[in-house]
């Protein structure tokens, strides 16, 4: 950066440095000039000073100013750590006297008694220090478990990546990226969320559509890149968000609400629409949860939490003001595997069509949504 | 038959080892190993950082750890006697030290004969031994049994024993040195002198990863402006300073925020700050990236590093940096990046957080600045063709 490049950052009244939006510009050692100047202004006016821990400590301590609320795990690990300092009890305290030859006199005095008195005085705390040592150590799993139990009650799912590419659990079946992409019309630009590896995108591409991808993972966003796809780093709620208003007219997502928690697909849908335009079309290309093969397939991909069944999503969709929403189901079966199902059944004499049709029902619904 | 094997000579390894030093050659040996590059570990069975003691679960004799064969030996050598007490008083307080007692205060550090023994009589084996870091007996004394192969990663840092004759005379008789950052070559050079053979590598580079802040925050409970430390806690790391000014950048009208603490050591928490300053302890690899994803700002207060991967890992989430302006590196980094900001004392730590606090869109573009600094200078294939480079130069001129 040269020297032109000055921060246009401003200090307001209460003297918080203000940066523009525009950050083009901002260099951090000018930026650093600001601070430590409004640094010695504040020095000089008396308005901050600097103490010890201890003092501050026994001010507040005497004050009673201070926050005690605190979290049970946080207060648990703050009085174990205290618990492990005093654990450690010894017989080998230090001993002081006075100065002067009583002192000398009474310091070997107590120096004698320790030594005569240590075989027994150990033997207690010995016992003392492993008392100390087991409850030091319940606490301990006790601030395990319920960072345990926590981590079980958080349903963020197992990452795309870590299911997809290091477990190597990805879904190969592509059926309805075709569909779903002849919906919109013709010249928008598609914004897909959650593009994931890309694979809409690169049908996109290969039928000369423009399209891009809104991706949080950027592991997921380096294997479009390396694909020569075009993805935006963002968390697609924020993307979402940061758009203004009836701005939006294609969007492509897959497996929708599959992966959140439910609060996001609520948030994803209202905010869907407010964002897109009037006659905006939203495409959504789910799993099919009649379908029980279908189902199946689906849960082995374990970053999926949930299914969201085409009635429930349309639902969503017409209270988010969608006037115009629809279902189709695609991923058909091969009929001839249902065909020999049936046969392979046929013996039992009941009528098994109804049961075929729950288990070889089409893999995934298609839902369009439009403004 | 040409040896093809490069091995690192670290004082201590194992997965879970906290240290820079110690979680550069992990990452560096395995991503060689990953490349095709025959790789092995010639270490010690320590594992405490200060006691340096075997009494851990490391045994001599050999392992693999994520392909890479890593050979321990015991440390039957060292004596932590009053006279090595009393030699490193002497250099701390920069008082003048005897050649002789600053090798036997180097011996005693951490040292490992049968390790020296193994290097003399397999140096036909291996390509080339590189040694990390400087200030270690296995280090030290390995150098000296096979000069002709021996590179070195120092991990330089502006300290009292950097200056000893002792390591002066180590780091030119190397074939050459690696070094992390320009600004510890520069070091390096002006303790040293000229005719150092070596050049800047880098170090580690930090691939993307996917983090869960949100996990973070719902598993430790913790709302609001996340302030986050991840590194050992001591003195040395400056983690009771960064206590200190933080508590009293509260009590001077900060802003509402929690400081995080994680990694090994202890640090004093007073207890009328213990609902703002957190410490978390040991956290495993997956809480710890989540810790960098919800954090607001990641402060190193250290003045002591040769790299700080912990700005590197910040950067790759993009969360601007806080760090100290007596520390070379880091300041270069955050200088070189515009990546964050840096105090000197206590005026400007609170200005600087007051700042970056305040300012989310600053934030951001300074995180997204930090990440692409990391992605140009520290990736793999740069490091791994330096590493290379250095290797070819220091063969050629033997």
């Amino acid at each position: 950066m040269t020297s032109e490049d000055r921060s246009p950052a401003t200090v307001d009244g209460t003297g918080t440095v203000r940066i523009p939006e525009d950050l083009e510009g901002i260099d951090v050692t000018s930026l650093m000039e600001e601070v430590r100047d409004r640094a010695r202004r504040k020095v000089e006016a008396g308005l901050y000073r600097e103490r010890e821990l201890s003092d501050l400590e026994r001010e507040r301590t005497a004050s009673g100013d201070f926050q005690a609320a605190m979290d049970p795990l946080h207060e648990l690990v703050f009085v174990t750590d205290i618990a492990r300092q005093y654990a450690q009890v010894t017989s080998h305290y230090p001993i002081g006297a006075r100065k002067g030859p009583v002192g000398w006199a009474f310091l070997l005095a107590k120096k004698v008694i320790r030594r005569f008195m240590t075989p027994y005085m150990d033997a207690v705390f010995q016992k003392q220090r492993e008392f100390n040592a087991q409850v030091v150590k319940s606490l301990d799993l006790f601030a395990e478990m319920i960072k345990r139990e926590r981590e079980r009650s958080y349903h963020g799912g197992m990452d795309r990546y870590t299911a997809w590419v290091e477990l190597g659990l990805a879904e190969e079946d592509f059926s309805g990226l075709q569909e779903a992409l002849e919906v919109f019309p013709p010249a928008e630009e598609i914004v897909e969320l959650y593009s994931g590896r890309g694979e809409f995108l690169e049908e996109a591409a290969g039928s000369g559509r423009k399209a891009y991808g809104v991706e949080q993972d950027p592991r997921l966003i380096r294997i479009c890149q390396q694909k020569g796809l075009k993805v935006l780093e963002a968390d697609p709620l924020d993307y979402l968000e940061g758009q203004e208003a009836d701005s939006l007219s294609a969007v492509f997502v897959r497996d929708m609400g599959e992966r959140n928690e439910l609060k996001h697909l609520l948030f994803l849908v209202g905010a869907l629409g407010s964002r897109m335009e009037r006659g905006g079309t939203v495409v959504v290309l789910n799993h099919h949860p009649r379908s029980v093969l279908g189902t199946e397939e689906a849960y082995q991909d374990p970053s999926i939490l949930r299914l969201v069944h085409p009635e429930t999503m349309a639902a969503l969709f017409r209270q988010a003001g969608f006037e115009e929403v629809r279902v189709s189901l695609l991923g058909e079966f091969d009929p001839e595997s249902r065909r020999l199902w049936e046969e392979h059944l046929s013996g039992v004499g009941l009528d098994l069509s109804g049961l075929a049709d729950s288990f070889f029902a089409p893999r995934r619904y298609l839902l369009v949504a439009r403004r | 038959m040409k040896a093809e094997t490069v091995a690192f000579i670290p004082p201590r390894y194992g997965l879970g080892l906290v240290g820079g030093a110690e979680n550069l050659t992990r990452m560096l040996a395995e991503e060689l190993h990953r490349r095709g590059w025959p790789v092995e570990i010639l270490t010690t069975c320590g594992v405490d950082a200060h006691s340096w003691s075997d009494t851990g679960d490391y045994r001599p004799g050999v392992e693999v750890i994520n392909g890479i064969t890593v050979r321990r030996f015991l440390q039957t050598g060292r004596k932590y006697t009053r006279k090595v007490y009393r030699i490193e008083r002497r250099i701390l307080q920069r008082k003048r030290v005897p050649f002789r007692d600053q090798e036997y205060w180097i011996y005693n550090v951490v040292s490992c004969p049968d390790l020296c023994r193994y290097l003399e009589e397999n140096r036909d084996r291996y390509r080339a031994f590189v040694f990390i870091p400087y200030i270690f007996g296995t280090t030290y004394a390995g150098i000296k049994a096979v000069p002709e192969k021996a590179y070195i990663i120092p991990c330089l840092h502006d300290e009292p024993y950097a200056y000893l004759e002792a390591f002066r005379r180590m780091m030119h008789s190397v074939r050459g040195i690696m070094f992390n950052t320009p600004p510890e070559e520069d070091l390096a050079r002006r303790i040293y002198g000229p005719g150092l053979r070596g050049k800047v590598v880098g170090g580690v580079a930090v691939s993307p990863y996917y983090a869960d802040g949100e996990r973070f925050r719902h598993k430790f409970s913790i709302s609001g402006d996340i302030i986050l430390y991840a590194g050992r806690r001591e003195i040395f790391k400056n983690t009771p300073l960064l206590v200190r000014y933080f508590c009293n950048y509260l009590e001077n009208g900060g802003r509402e925020a929690r400081l995080v603490l994680i990694g090994a050591g202890s640090v004093e928490i007073p207890f009328s700050f213990r609902s703002h300053v957190i410490d978390l302890g040991g956290l495993s690899e997956r809480d710890k990236r989540d810790a960098f994803a919800a954090a607001t700002v990641v402060c190193n207060p250290s003045t002591n590093e040769s790299l700080s991967i912990v700005l590197m890992e910040a950067w790759m989430r993009e969360v601007p940096c806080l760090v100290h302006g007596g520390c070379a590196v880091t300041r270069y980094h955050v200088e070189k990046s515009g990546g964050g900001l840096w105090f000197e004392d206590y005026p400007t730590f609170h200005e600087a957080l007051e700042t970056l606090l305040a300012n989310p869109v600053l934030r951001r573009e300074m995180g997204r600045r930090g990440r692409e600094y990391v992605e140009v200078n520290y990736n793999w294939d740069r490091i791994v063709e330096a590493f290379e480079e250095v290797l070819r130069e220091g063969e050629a001129a033997g």
